[in-house]
């Protein structure tokens, strides 16, 4: 059994040699830096010294995790960050497919280059440059909306007194960074639908609405359905740069806006528990992991083609 | 299909474990330890914190010269700059890559880095690479500097000032018929005036002043009692403190009755637009504002207020400055440790040894030491006929190149070659030196600096205390919440994160250290 297993192995990999030898660049780089740092991960369980490296420091068992939940702050900042990128993921998706479907409509070549650059912009535009820019607006004493505020003779608002105000400001700066950006992937699936459907359509006499509602939005179902898998993952990550940048040391603001990365790097950068930092990592990606494959179970579910696996 | 998937699987398990292994391999290689060098040639790796100074490139190249011809080794030296600079400090150290010589302190990162074995321990060193220096030091400062029973830095030889206070404009405070701001209820008297009259934010407070809020507005109270305080427990978790005639007592700062009170004034101050309505999202320090006249105060410590002195003086020389330290009502102003400033050497280190006998000349060779802190002979400095540090002719003290001291050589400063020393120089700020004075007359030295509170059973209670910190008493403290609610909210989240326990570990500590004395 084992001798024709190997035997097997051995033709296969001979056969297919320039195939393996082509993946290995990808395999290279997964293991580089996907997989080796993931040895980091025992330091979750370990006091970290210097003189002990990774390897030899003792271990302590669950003790690092035990800062996360001794507070119970880490239930209201999962809620957060589950709640944030929830309604991002949302908003983004659904605007990204409006703006692709709008710009494909438009027949001047012109305006649709001119709209679609415009829109792209904000990309380019870094985070801590964004914080800047919100914070001159908001600013009470000389922030924009302030001045103007005053001169139409009303009373000036402290916007980073008022944490609901942060539930809308959060999720527009992501749209405005991001819808642009996401749409691209869009129009490219839009651009990729048969003309001859919509052709046809027409002399059939479709309105425009029936056009996008009937070709359009299920052609674009599945690269829909694969970027908010994609997207799911990473529900429990990202947009750290925003809400440190924008919300920095704002306490006032945190019941409101701490997410799980500002939260973790707050009393990490205080502290600097290396241990720590790995435990709050590891609880980071196994609550991601555990939302992908509830994700992926319902898919699976209901459209079984669309699913991972 | 199926049977290809398992020759990718296979293969690809393969790659991995001997990458795994390879990786193992080279992780694992041989460390090499401090032993005694020929004197062959090395080039060593200095952090400092803060920030550079526009010709220091130039001066280093003069100090290669000498080194070279002296020990045969190079200097390269890199600053942190002051945005984020303890969490880089972290990163360098533990990074693994070689640094041999780092600026250590209490009030940077020095008890948490030496507990976690990031240093050489320098009892046996020491002696062998740097003698005299070494020998210089009384058993008093070497028990500041101690961690574990071990000495891991070489603290410099001078006392620094402590606390910080405010600079303002007298000349502002004049022309609205108020003289010397003397107590907080001054200073509340200015601030008003400043805000009704001129029309600035009279504390335009942000990014540095974030920092010293919260540990140190308790004391500007008139109920801030006589005597000098000590913070218990270093690093950031600064709140448990005791006072020196009262040592049986530690108390958590947020507890105290003039913190309660201190509250009180920070919401009027707040209420009344004394400052930013937004200051905990402000990143500009007070202090550059001041300079630039957008705000009526800063807060600094005594030697930035005079190097702040001398730059205004020549910028803005209409402007008339005062100081005002809330430590000045004290009869007995508390003293910084002695091992306030030193260098360590961190254990990626291969050359402690050399780096020792650079520390050495810098201690002890005053070419050395006017180098890395007054820059370039003629340059930058000179000696008028007395003797005393003039700036050469034609350089003002906002213009040149290499500010005085700023570089952070404070890690090797000596007493005896500190030239520009604010009770020796003549052209200091008088109000500084007086202070300075003040306290070298009448200071209390630390009692208890040798007490090294072990965090460990308490960490995850201290990391959870922090983050209620940032939360609840930095709005706090800067007014923005009514501490009749705020303040019970404060105390409660940090009782439900633990402050019990820490309380109770703290006393068990302090006990058994008390016992012992």
């Amino acid at each position: 059994m084992t001798h024709t297993f190997l035997q097997r192995e051995k033709r296969g990999f001979r056969e297919n040699f320039i195939y393996l030898l082509m993946l290995l660049p990808v395999l290279l780089y997964f293991f580089i830096f996907h997989y080796l740092p993931m040895t980091g991960l025992i330091l979750a369980f370990k006091k970290y010294n210097h003189t002990g490296g990774i390897f030899g420091s003792p271990w302590v068992g669950f003790d690092n995790f035990r800062f996360l939940f001794i507070s119970g702050t880490i239930a209201r900042v999962t809620f957060n960050t589950v709640l944030y990128n929830l309604v991002f993921l949302i908003t983004c998706q659904f605007l990204a497919v409006v703006i692709a479907i709008i710009l494909n409509e438009l027949k001047s070549k012109i305006i649709k280059k001119g709209v679609h650059s415009l829109m792209f912009l904000p990309y380019f535009v870094s985070f801590v440059v964004v914080g800047a820019i919100v914070y001159n607006f908001f600013n009470f004493e000389y922030g924009m909306v302030n001045t103007m505020l005053r001169a139409l003779g009303k009373e000036p608002v402290n916007v980073y007194g008022i944490p609901i105000a942060w539930w809308f400001i959060m999720p527009f700066l992501n749209i405005w960074k991001w819808a642009g950006y996401t749409s691209v992937i869009y129009l490219a699936g839009v651009t990729g639908i048969d003309e001859q459907l919509y052709e046809a359509a027409r002399i059939d006499g479709a309105t425009i609405w029936q056009r996008i509602r009937v070709i359009t939005i299920p052609a674009l179902k599945p690269l829909i359905i694969t970027i908010i898998l994609f997207q799911l993952g990473s529900i429990l990550k990202g947009q750290f740069e925003l809400f440190y940048n924008v919300i920095g040391n704002n306490g006032q603001l945190y019941n409101a806006t701490d997410v799980i990365d500002t939260y973790v790097f707050r009393m990490l950068v205080h502290n600097f528990d290396i241990g720590m930092g790995a435990a709050a990592g590891l609880y980071q990606s196994l609550f991601g992991l555990f939302l992908i494959l509830t994700a992926n179970y319902f898919i699976k579910k209901y459209q079984k083609d669309y699913a991972f696996f | 299909m199926k049977r290809s998937i398992k020759k990718i699987l296979s293969f690809t398990f393969l790659c991995t474990f001997f990458l795994f292994l390879s990786v193992l391999f080279f992780c694992c290689g041989n460390k090499e330890s401090g032993k005694k060098d020929e004197l062959k040639k090395v080039s060593l790796t200095m952090w400092l914190v803060g920030d550079s100074v526009p010709d220091y490139d130039e001066m280093l190249a003069e100090l290669n010269k000498i080194m070279e011809r002296d020990l045969n080794a190079t200097l390269k030296v890199n600053f942190t700059s002051w945005t984020d600079w303890k969490t880089k400090l972290r990163l360098v150290i533990s990074s693994g890559e070689q640094v041999d010589l780092v600026h250590m302190a209490p009030w940077s990162i020095y008890d948490e880095q030496a507990k976690l074995g990031a240093f050489y321990a320098l009892e046996e060193l020491a002696p062998q690479y740097a003698p005299k220096t070494w020998a210089s030091y009384s058993e008093e400062v070497l028990k500041q500097a101690q961690v574990n029973d071990h000495v891991y830095m070489l603290p410099f030889r001078y006392t620094d000032p402590e606390g910080n206070g405010f600079l303002y404009r007298l000349d502002l405070a004049k022309k609205y018929g108020l003289s010397k701001i003397e107590s907080i209820d001054d200073l509340e008297k200015y601030m008003k005036v400043v805000k009704e009259k001129e029309g600035i934010i009279p504390y335009n407070a942000g990014g540095f002043d974030n920092q010293v809020m919260s540990e140190s507005f308790a004391m500007w109270m008139k109920t801030w009692p006589d005597s000098a305080d000590e913070n218990l427990v270093v690093g950031q978790m600064n709140y448990i403190k005791v006072f020196q005639n009262d040592p049986e007592h530690p108390f958590v700062l947020y507890e105290h009755e003039s913190f309660k009170q201190a509250l009180q004034y920070a919401r009027r101050f707040y209420t009344n637009g004394y400052w930013s309505k937004n200051v905990l999202a402000n990143n500009t320090d007070s202090r550059e504002a001041f300079l630039n006249g957008t705000s009526a105060i800063t807060n600094l410590n005594p030697i930035n207020a005079n190097e702040e002195y001398r730059r205004l003086k020549a910028k803005n020389p209409d402007w008339e400055l005062d100081w005002w330290s809330p430590y000045q009502n004290l009869s007995h102003p508390p003293k910084s440790p002695a091992n306030n400033n030193g260098m360590s050497i961190p254990i990626s280190s291969k050359n402690p040894g050399r780096v020792l006998m650079l520390l050495e000349k810098l201690h002890q060779d005053q070419a050395y030491a006017d180098l890395t802190t007054f820059g370039i002979r003629g340059k930058h400095w000179d000696l008028d006929g007395n003797g005393e540090i003039i700036l050469p002719e034609g350089v003002t003290a906002d213009t040149t190149g290499f500010p005085w001291d700023r570089p952070c050589p404070w890690g090797w400063r000596e007493e005896k070659f500190y030239r520009s020393g604010p009770t020796k120089l003549k052209s200091t700020w008088p109000v500084v030196r007086d202070w300075i004075q003040y306290i070298y007359d009448n200071g209390a030295d630390k009692m208890f600096a040798d007490f090294k509170f072990d965090k460990v059973p308490v960490e995850a209670e201290m990391a959870a205390i922090d983050s209620v910190k940032t939360q609840y008493l930095d709005p706090l403290i800067w007014g923005m919440v009514d501490p009749g609610k705020g303040y019970q909210e404060l105390i409660d989240k940090m009782y439900q994160a633990g402050l019990q326990k820490v309380k109770d570990e703290f006393d068990r500590q302090w006990n058994a250290y008390s016992g012992n004395r």
